[in-house]
């Protein structure tokens, strides 16, 4: 047998097709509604459908009276799950001294700068947290759909992966030019646009194509894989259609709250199962998969507890206002975050790739 | 090396290898990454002690979206007549959520108590540049300029709130004191009407149309709104108390 027919047999071929189901890490069923996304979808539709009928309460409603609750099971751990994943990886103090070791009291201090400044620099840090959130669930969604490219052995070259960037990148967009107070408006006064017609007419327009970029994306991104033979996994669509979804129907308020919620639980699937993953193949494993993923979550949730309701008071109790502690803390953590999730989900020369490469 | 017994025995062997590994060296870069860590922690953990301790005096686990929430230390002071610390937490708050506008309408009430007249009017202003197009913004400004007396650009910015929102009463109602402060009462008293329209069961909203009748010489009229508005909200003293006034005028024979 020959090299190339070797090296043939060993790689699977590229699934050929529109779309395919793609190889997932649990069960088509989870991956597809919880990393997927498919679950945010079914809940949009729930509000609007019920939104529509005058009998009974909405559905939006009967959720936000448990936003609270998911705030804490979701959201809090999410931020936290960043920081445990970075600290409980094999040989991460050696990998990222800066990040592991000096981060964490760079992030204190300007924490305090920001808060004892909050007109100078706390302003700045909360708009540089609203404009960098959109920016972070699209990068999210890009991370995700080429990981399931990658896993279910549709290889991708540069320039396709900059095809699958390009197509997450128009709900960030979008949140640029049209959330208040970031974005945009970090850089120009709300009045001023309004006073300039043709930068306010242009912000409108270029909002509205984004609005119709955001969903023909990934549709176009199908028939360019297409075209080339390949047929894309559904679930990287599907990642990418969802987080379009989230910034094009929810109003603001509600896409800062609900986007965070999914994309919370998105979340803290996929790092639980890189995390089970990684322990179950360790030599010295004695654990059942379920110990090591209810200890990961109990980790997130307690830290996560700790950061966004205990850290704020202990700004307090140091002497900074609350108003300034309260909020500041919620942007820094968020800051925080997205900093370690631009290092832990590397993949080249990476751990993380044997786990995407992994069966389940 | 210290004593050892039968030097070359197995008894040699043993304590070489029950002997520690050498440390490997550490640079100094890593101590100082060290040093930076647990400084990190410990100051983690103090924040987090105290914040503990903190949070067992005065909360619960409250919603991290409750808006709400950091205005809470904003109104104990304002309770304890720390006006200087209400604003304050109150100026933190607008310049870090631009877009609450909840936050300047308690800084400028505040900083009116304050006697702070125009740090109100500059507050409403900031107020209006980050959100030009909320009608409520508009209305803050509007009628901050109109305790300022400067009628011209209060009349814009009302105007230009109800026509943002024709549908809130209150909108309304903020361009019918405008029209009352001018002196032009049939003006008034059709915006007042059209906030009735809208909401017909304010106490607050008759208590305002009833004295843009009583200035306009309508005092039967006046009469039953300010009777209205009473019955709407028992709690309305300025409504009862004008009530009082308009009764006391009329028997004086001022109809």
């Amino acid at each position: 047998m020959s090299a190339a027919a070797a090296v043939a047999r060993a790689v699977p071929p590229a699934p050929r097709g529109t779309l395919v189901l793609g190889r997932t890490f649990l069960h088509p069923a989870f991956d597809y509604l919880l990393i997927g996304g498919g679950l945010s979808l079914l809940f949009a539709a729930a509000v609007a459908l019920r939104g529509r009928e005058a009998a009974g309460p909405p559905a939006g409603l009967v959720l936000t009276s448990a936003l609270p609750m998911l705030i804490f099971v979701c959201n809090m751990a999410h931020f936290a799950a960043s920081t445990v994943r970075l600290y409980t990886r094999e040989g991460a103090l050696a990998r990222n001294p800066f990040l592991t070791m000096a981060f964490p009291l760079v992030s204190l201090a300007l924490v305090a700068l920001a808060i004892a400044f909050p007109e100078k620099l706390g302003a700045n840090l909360n708009a540089l947290y609203f404009t960098w959130s959109p920016y972070h669930y699209a990068a999210q969604a890009y991370g995700l759909a080429v990981m399931y490219c990658y896993r279910s052995s549709c290889p991708l070259t540069d320039r396709d992966k900059w095809r699958v960037r390009l197509a997450c990148l128009p709900p960030f967009v979008l949140a640029f030019l049209s959330f208040p107070a970031s974005g945009l408006e970090w850089f120009v006064a709300p009045a001023t646009i309004l006073d300039n017609p043709a930068l306010h007419t242009t912000r409108q327009v270029t909002r509205m194509v984004l609005i119709a970029v955001t969903f023909l994306a990934p549709p176009a991104l199908v028939l360019y894989f297409r075209r080339g033979g390949r047929a894309l996994p559904a679930i990287s669509v599907l990642v990418i259609l969802a987080n379009g979804i989230w910034w094009t129907v929810l109003p603001y308020l509600q896409a800062f709250v609900w986007v965070t919620v999914f994309h919370g639980l998105q979340y803290l699937a996929i790092t639980s199962i890189f995390h089970v993953q990684e322990r179950m193949k360790r030599p010295d494993n004695r654990g059942a998969w379920w110990i090591h993923a209810l200890w990961f979550y109990g980790l997130c949730l307690g830290l996560g507890y700790v950061l966004f309701q205990v850290l704020p008071l202990g700004y307090e109790a140091a002497g900074f206002g609350w108003a300034a502690s309260s909020t500041l803390v919620v942007a820094a953590i968020n800051i925080h975050h997205f900093i370690v999730d631009a290092y832990i989900w590397r993949l080249k020369k990476d751990p993380n790739y044997r786990v995407v490469e992994s069966a389940a | 090396m210290g004593w050892v017994p039968f030097p070359g025995t197995l008894t040699d062997a043993i304590i070489e290898h029950l002997k520690p590994p050498a440390p490997a060296p550490v640079s100094a870069k890593q101590k100082g990454y060290r040093v930076l860590f647990y400084l990190g922690l410990g100051a983690f953990g103090l924040l987090a002690i105290v914040g503990g301790a903190r949070a067992s005096v005065v909360r619960k686990l409250p919603s991290l979206y409750d808006a709400a929430d950091i205005y809470e230390r904003a109104t104990e002071l304002e309770e304890r007549g720390d006006l200087a610390g209400a604003a304050r937490e109150l100026s933190a708050a607008t310049f870090i959520q631009p877009q609450e506008l909840s936050g300047y309408e308690r800084l400028g009430y505040v900083q009116g108590l304050a006697g702070d007249a125009a740090g109100e009017l500059a507050t409403y202003e900031r107020a209006y540049l980050n959100n030009p197009l909320s009608p409520r913004a508009n209305m803050i400004l509007g009628l901050g300029y109109m305790r300022r007396q400067r009628y011209e650009p209060a009349s814009d910015r009302l105007h230009l709130a109800v026509s943002l929102d024709d549908r809130d009463p209150m909108l309304h109602a903020a361009l019918g004191d405008l029209l009352v402060a001018q002196k032009k009462y049939d003006e008034a008293i059709a915006t007042f009407d059209r906030a009735l329209e809208l909401d017909p069961d304010e106490s607050a909203i008759h208590n305002k149309a009833a004295i843009a009748h009583a200035y306009a010489g309508k005092h039967e009229r006046a009469r039953q709104l300010f009777e209205r508005a009473v019955q709407l909200d028992p709690g309305n003293h300025e409504a009862a108390g004008n009530l009082q006034q308009l009764l006391t005028l009329m028997n004086q024979g001022g109809q």
